[in-house]
This record gives C-alpha cells, structure tokens and sequence, in this order.
C-alpha cells in the first residue's frame, strides 16, 4: 500500500506547546512517528545564570502555566539539597498542600479535554465546572490562581489562613465527590470503554527503555513515585498509596490521572487537618558553593533541577528537566499500529501540555497536499466514538451532529 | 533492593574506572569516569541496577564541557550522578543514546546547545534550536556573544507597506 506522511502542528493557538509530529501512516494505520519540539525554546537555563538565588524560582514558575508549583518545588528543593537543610515543618505541610491541589487542577484539565477529544463535551464542562473549585481554594490559600509565588529556598513566603483553610476543605469535600462520579463514568460507560481500552499501549518495558515518568509510565506497570521513593516535606508524614496499573492503554492512563487525584485530596486532608504550629522560613541568606539536584512529582511526571554554586549570588548553571521531555518520546513506541482516528487521544493521554493539532497537512508521496484542521482530527475521533455507540445500540438520538 | 550500600556496589561493578567518588549528602552519589568508560559505566547503572535516566546536564568549564548523567533508583530513592569530561578542543565523547534510548534526546539537546559530539548517537539532529541559526555557534557556553549574531535574525519584521499605512 502507498505510504503516506501526515505532519500534525506545529501551531495551535489554544494551546501553549507548539509540537509537529510526522506521522508515516499506510491506509489509516501509523507505522512510524517522529516529533519534534522547539518552537517554545526561551533559553530559560541561560536567564536563570544571569539571575540572583532569590529570583531563580519567580523565574522557573513562569516556565509552564499548568504546573507553576512544580518547578519552583524542584528548584527549592535542589537550593536544599546544596545548603543541607530543610524547611520548617508547617513550611513543609504548605508545599504539600500547595503541590497536591495543583495536580488536581491540573488532571481536571486534562480529564476534561480528553472528555473533549472523545465527543463527550459533558465532561469536559463538568470537569472544569469542579476544577473551578480547587482554584478558588487556591486562590483564598495563597493569593492567586495561578503562579502562586510561595515557594522560597527554606520554606515558604506566605503563610495560610485559618479561614481560607476552612474554605479549601469543604471545597474538596466537593470535588472528592466529583471525582467519584468521573470514575464512575469512566469505568461504567461501555461506549467509553471501547473507544479507550487497548489503544495506544505502552508496555512496561518501553516505559522502562525510555524512562517514562508520572502517569505515563504508573499505568504501565512501573511502580514508581518520587513523593513516595525519596520522601521530602509532608510526604512521609501523611498516609496515601500510589496508583499503579497494569494494561499501560488510554484508558488505564485516565483512570490513573482520577485515582491520583483522589490521594491528593486525601494528602490535602490530612495536611490541613494536621497543620502545625510555627515558623515558616528558616531563613536563607546564601547558598554555599556546591551543587545539588532536586526532584519533584509533578502531575506530568517527574521534575529534575540540577543546580550548581560556585558561592556567589548567581547560579553558575541550572539545568531544568519538565516531565513531558521524557514522556514525549514514547510515540515512538505507542502511535505505531494505532489508527489515525486514536493519535489525538495518544498524544494527549500523556498530556503533553496539548497536542497541538491545529494544522494537519496530509503528505502524499507525489507532493499533493490537503490540510486538516483541529476540528478534522477531532471530528475524525468524535466519529469513531459515535461509530461505536450506533453499533452498541446506545444511539437513540445524535448528539454529535451540530458537531459534526 | 542492594544488601549493602549502593555506594560499594558501585565500586565493585565499575573497579578502577572510577576515578573519584563521594556521597555528600544520604541519598547523592557523585561519581567520575574517564570519556572512554562512559558506555560501560552507564550501561552497568541503568540495566544491571535498574534505575532510571532522570537526565543529563552539561557545564561548560575551563578543560572542557563536564556531562553529568542523572540516575535514580526508584527502589532505594538514590540519585546516582554520572559525571565525566568532553576534553577541549575537539570536545567528542562516546554517546550514552546508542546504549540506551532514553539519552537520545536529551544528548541532542547537548550536542546544539554546547557544541558536544556525541559518537555513535542514532539520530544526531538538532533538537531545540532553529534550523536557520547559525552553526558553530553554542548559546550554553560561556563565549555565546551576548550581542547580536551577525547573519541571523531571529525576529525578521518587514517594514510596513507605506500606502496603506492610513489602514492601521
């Protein structure tokens, strides 16, 4: 059969990744995958050596919109890591409140666009219906909702207060209860069942071979979480599990993102309820030459810092490692064998800061060239859901057709 | 996962290829290998004690640029810091990517950001970096000209048309 190249990106504007993944496809089926990324590089390693100690962390922040604790998190506890100290411990319990509220927000989103990406738009506006809610209560914990500026090298900025504490219980009493009705939608729904199960496996041995992280390589198998393996601030102090799952598909992917999100609630529980008493700086003045590396879980994956001093107020190399650099890779060993129709929602079960699907050329080997848009792919993907919901007899009226 | 500590069982795997190591703190190992063991030494790391490449960090330095390879071993939660050397002026090294998939993207992003030749590496293209700009230049290094490059625009902006300037 002819061989056919289907470039999907660069550009999307509503997403925040530019990303152009090539995919070699034969009929409706990708045998090859290559991506490739570097449209959004800012030289944020470079701004950072020019930067004082202080200022590192505003900096790292401004990296990633979604995941704005998870840098300053990494990079705090790399200046840690080179001082030898830790932070006082109701420092300690509001990092982990902080960090745990994030990853919910952060998998809502996701939950939701998924929910998109399968023509399930109930989802996707209930998910982020209840996402609201967590970042009220961040909004009331630390002043904003979005880069929160708490995190400094031996403790935390801010402190919380006891009515915005209140407040951020009883609005995960909330969405705990929303997140058991997203579950039970996800493991009930046949139609979703269908549309998810097997597609876009990644086996436990390529989630090993690439070093995949966070909820791209748990549901594969790989039990493995740096919360959990190398224990810092309220981590070891409070009691949850890691989610691990075996089958590594899409839809062990989106049942791992709400398993987790259950923990943290019960993580942020437990924080608040147990909030100690006390200082919350231990007050840095210097960091000392040397080097140190910090790591955090972030809702992606793993975050690597490395951070070195040479003893002066500047860093003399920081080296930032977010997550999806691991996981992107992947494609390579999930997409191949996969239909056209399910590389949206591959691409997007790592969630990939969004697969940005906006302008899709479809190649063919004379050169001839049509363009699809983020609406085709979605379309492409909405009608196979629908495709599956006509033959299980769950249609009884068209939902999808002003979609269509 | 070890029964005894991770720091003599590194010394015994890699023996006398290690030239130098340290554990500052309880859960970092610092560890030095001459260029022509980095292969060996990383292959031993992440199959034979089955951790995980977090990443790699290049700094550039006086005799060359240093290449750090992170690993962590998930069971025992240590970080295991591979360091080695790319010696000036040449600055080539054997590439960890062609043992292990997980360095490929991570040694390009070396190879276009401090100019490192990775030997052996399976798909030695550009990774960040835009096509156009230009070669022999490495913005990580200490010698990137803080002033504009010549010959490369990264911002082109075309003067506006100025018949229909009254538009706007």
């Amino acid at each position: 059969m002819k061989e056919t190249i289907i470039p999907i990106g660069p550009f999307h504007p509503l997403l925040e990744e530019p990303e152009l993944f090539t995919l070699r496809v034969e009929g409706e089926t990708v045998i090859d995958v290559d991506v490739k990324i570097g449209w959004n590089h800012r030289g944020i390693e470079k701004l950072a050596q020019g930067l004082t100690w202080d200022q590192v962390p505003y900096l790292v922040e401004r990296i990633c919109g979604i995941c704005s604790t998870s840098h300053p998190y990494a990079c705090v506890l790399a200046m840690e890591d080179i001082l030898a100290i830790k932070a006082p411990l109701r420092a300690q319990y509001i990092r982990s409140t902080v960090g745990e509220l994030e990853r919910i927000h952060s998998h809502l989103l996701w939950l939701g666009l998924a929910g998109h990406f399968v023509g399930y738009n109930t989802v996707f506006m209930w998910a982020w219906k209840y996402r609201e809610l967590v970042l009220d209560s961040l909004e009331h914990l630390t002043g904003n909702r979005n880069h929160y500026a708490m995190f400094k090298a031996g403790g935390v900025r801010r402190d919380f207060s006891q009515k915005a504490m209140d407040f951020t219980l009883k609005s995960i009493d909330g969405v705990e209860k929303a997140l058991k009705m997203f579950l039970g939608v996800v493991s009930d729904d046949p139609v979703l069942k269908k549309r998810l199960v097997g597609v876009g496996i990644l086996t436990y041995e390529d989630a090993i071979l690439y070093s995949a992280t966070g909820p791209t390589s748990r549901p594969s198998g790989v039990d493995h979480d740096v919360r959990r393996d190398a224990p810092f601030d309220a981590y070891d102090k409070v009691d949850w599990d890691v989610i691990v799952l075996k089958e590594g598909d899409v839809f062990a992917k989106a049942a791992c993102r709400i398993l987790e999100c259950l923990e943290s609630v019960k993580i942020i529980r437990q924080c608040i309820e147990d909030m100690p008493e006390g200082e919350i700086d231990a007050g840095v003045t210097d960091i000392p030459p040397g080097e140190g590396c910090g790591h955090y879980e972030a809702p992606r994956g793993e975050v690597f810092h490395y951070m070195r001093s040479d003893g002066t107020g500047y860093p003399i190399r920081h080296k930032i490692r977010a997550p999806t650099f691991n996981n992107l890779p992947t494609f390579k060993a999930t997409c191949p064998g996969a239909h056209i129709a399910d590389v949206a929602l591959i691409t997007a079960s790592i969630d990939p800061c969004y697969c940005c699907t906006e302008r899709v050329g479809v190649v063919d080997n004379t050169g001839m060239k049509s363009v699809l848009t983020q609406d085709d792919l979605t379309k492409l993907s909405v009608e196979r859901t629908l495709a599956i919901r006509k033959d299980l007899g769950k249609l009884t009226w068209d939902p999808y057709s002003k979609l269509l | 996962m070890f029964d005894k500590p991770i720091i003599d069982v590194l010394k015994e795997k890699l023996g006398d290829r290690i030239k130098d190591i340290s554990q500052p703190r309880e859960r970092r190992i610092y560890l030095y290998v001459d260029g022509k063991d980095i292969q060996d030494a990383a292959r031993i790391i992440f199959f034979d004690m089955k951790s995980r490449l977090c990443t790699a960090t290049a700094i550039d330095t006086r005799l060359g640029v240093e290449i750090i390879y992170h690993f962590f071993i998930d069971e025992d939660g240590m970080m295991i810091n591979l360091k080695t050397l790319a010696p000036r002026p040449d600055l080539i090294i054997k590439s960890v990517a062609a043992v292990f998939i997980a360095a490929e993207w991570i040694e390009r992003e070396m190879a276009e950001l401090f100019g490192v030749t990775f030997e052996g590496h399976p798909d030695p293209r550009r990774l960040l970096l835009a096509d156009d700009f230009p070669k022999c230049i490495y913005p990580l290094r200490n010698d990137y000209p803080q002033s504009k490059i010549e010959g490369f625009d990264a911002f082109p902006i075309e003067a506006p048309d100025k018949d229909n300037t009254n538009d706007l």
